[in-house]
């Protein structure tokens, strides 16, 4: 695929070029959404969203990295979801059944692992990343997972971010400690494998 | 857990060791110093077991395609909020009143700054004095002259303004070129300009000159009697201690409310704009 020609006619307008590029970034922009708002149905709209913001803004892309600009418009989407959520604070993270009671392993952060145990670790995993990542104010939050998980180098987190790169190194390394602190509570649920060498000294 | 000495600058630079993102000199640097300081090495094994968790998740699915159709373009188009239309507008006009407080701002500063920069009263009343005698020889003015004969005597006076002593009221001959057939030799000084002088400080040429004249005509017709000239120059005497008196209260008060006002102005005008970039985006 060659993204510079899909997004130039996307640019003019040629939608069935721009749902090529829809393709070839739906899931990665869904799992920042997933991952910045910790709900399924939330980062379903948000990247939507954010789909719909970028066709209609996609003349405003001036080169650089296409990835970036569009981590930008995911990111500014899940800000304006989490403001919403501080003005009308409702939905709590873990589904809950009909009795009212959490769901242990929701199907909501199930994947495609082979072996029972390799599941309940990842799960354990998961679930104890997305509440250090949920404790993290946004700002951080957004840097660690654009470069962490997304795998962005600083250059491009800067552009998806709008801030120097200073900021984004700053902000990555006190997000990281932050991360770090915090997975120490959830030693229990973490697998032999990931536990830190000096917890509990 | 061991409480930690290490500074958030020492985390900052093995963060971003970790991913490669320090120059040759920051990299020697933090090499060494994992060779001799065990707390420091700690924290960057523990850094580093961090990132590899987070970056060892692995990409969710997406629950659907996002495919966009021509049906929900036109929908999200339609259904956009008229406030972003507004803001979309209200965005360029902020930053361009925002703009126009800075440049009031600055004219202000800088009008007041060559207010400041006019020479006392005591120098104004001395030049005053002199500049009947300065200026005497280009008094004799046939009676008769036309408007374009005066212009170059206006435009004289509106060249010098910068100068202060061009502040000083002018000699004006009797007939002043205005008043045709009343030339004579009592040349009268024109006593209400000096009042004036901080206006005409600001004033363009042609604003001087289409204020002078009319009033100096007027005064040449009021006060061709030497005795009533006297009288004149002691109401100005009296006229500077009011002036004085003004600048330094006054003048000063509106002056430094004004620059408030319109600092105020701008940087309201600036934030709104930002603030509305934002949420356009």
């Amino acid at each position: 695929m060659d993204e510079q020609r899909l997004i130039y006619d996307a640019q003019k307008g040629d939608l069935e070029a721009f749902n090529r590029l829809v393709l070839a970034y739906q899931d990665v922009i869904y799992t920042h959404a997933f991952r910045m708002l910790g709900d399924e149905s939330a980062a379903d709209d948000a990247a939507q969203e954010t789909f719909i913001a970028a066709y209609k803004a996609i003349c405003t892309f001036r080169g650089g990295s296409f990835r970036a600009w569009l981590f930008r418009i995911a990111t500014n989407q899940c800000y304006d979801e989490l403001r919403r959520r501080q003005r009308r604070p409702t939905t709590p993270l873990e589904p809950f059944t009909a009795d009212d009671e959490g769901v242990e392993s929701p199907k909501w952060m199930g994947d495609d692992s082979n072996s029972p145990e390799d599941a309940l670790e990842q799960e354990a995993l998961k679930e104890a990343l997305q509440k250090c990542l949920n404790g993290l104010p946004r700002e951080f939050r957004s840097v660690v997972l654009l470069i962490d998980v997304q795998g962005l180098d600083y250059a491009e987190a800067s552009q998806a971010l709008g801030v120097p790169i200073g900021t984004i190194k700053s902000r990555l390394a006190r997000a990281r400690l932050r991360m770090q602190h915090c997975l120490q509570a959830y030693w229990e649920l973490l697998p032999e494998k990931f536990r830190l060498k000096d917890e509990g000294s | 857990m061991m409480k930690s000495s290490l500074s958030n600058r020492d985390y900052e630079l093995i963060s971003a060791y970790l991913d490669g993102e320090v120059d040759a000199r920051q990299k020697k640097a933090i090499e060494m110093r994992l060779g001799h300081d065990p707390q420091f090495k700690s924290a960057y094994e523990q850094l580093w077991q961090t990132r590899w968790l987070l970056r060892s998740q692995a990409a969710l699915r997406a629950p659907r395609n996002y495919l966009l159709s021509p049906k929900m373009i036109a929908a999200s188009q339609t259904s956009a909020s008229p406030f972003f239309s507004f803001a979309a507008l209200l965005r360029p006009v902020s930053a361009l009143v925002s703009i126009l407080f800075l440049i009031l701002f600055g004219l202000n500063w800088f009008s007041a700054g060559r207010m400041m920069s006019a020479p006392p009263m005591e120098n104004s009343k001395m030049l005053y004095q002199q500049a009947p005698v300065e200026m005497a020889p280009a008094q004799p003015t046939p009676s008769g002259t036309t408007a374009e004969d005066e212009q170059p005597m206006a435009k004289s006076m509106a060249t010098t303004v910068p100068n202060p002593q061009a502040i000083a009221p002018p000699m004006i001959e009797g007939g002043g070129g205005m008043g045709a057939g009343e030339g004579g030799e009592g040349a009268v000084e024109a006593p209400l300009l000096e009042p004036y002088s901080a206006t005409l400080l600001m004033a363009p040429t042609e604003t001087i000159t289409a204020t002078l004249l009319p009033e100096t005509t007027e005064e040449i017709v009021a006060s061709q009697d030497q005795t009533e000239a006297e009288t004149l120059q002691s109401s100005l005497a009296e006229s500077e201690e009011t002036e004085t008196g003004f600048s330094s209260g006054q003048a000063q008060t509106g002056w430094l409310i004004k620059q408030v006002l319109f600092g105020f102005l701008a940087i309201f005008f600036a934030f709104l704009a930002i603030r509305l970039r934002k949420v356009g985006s």
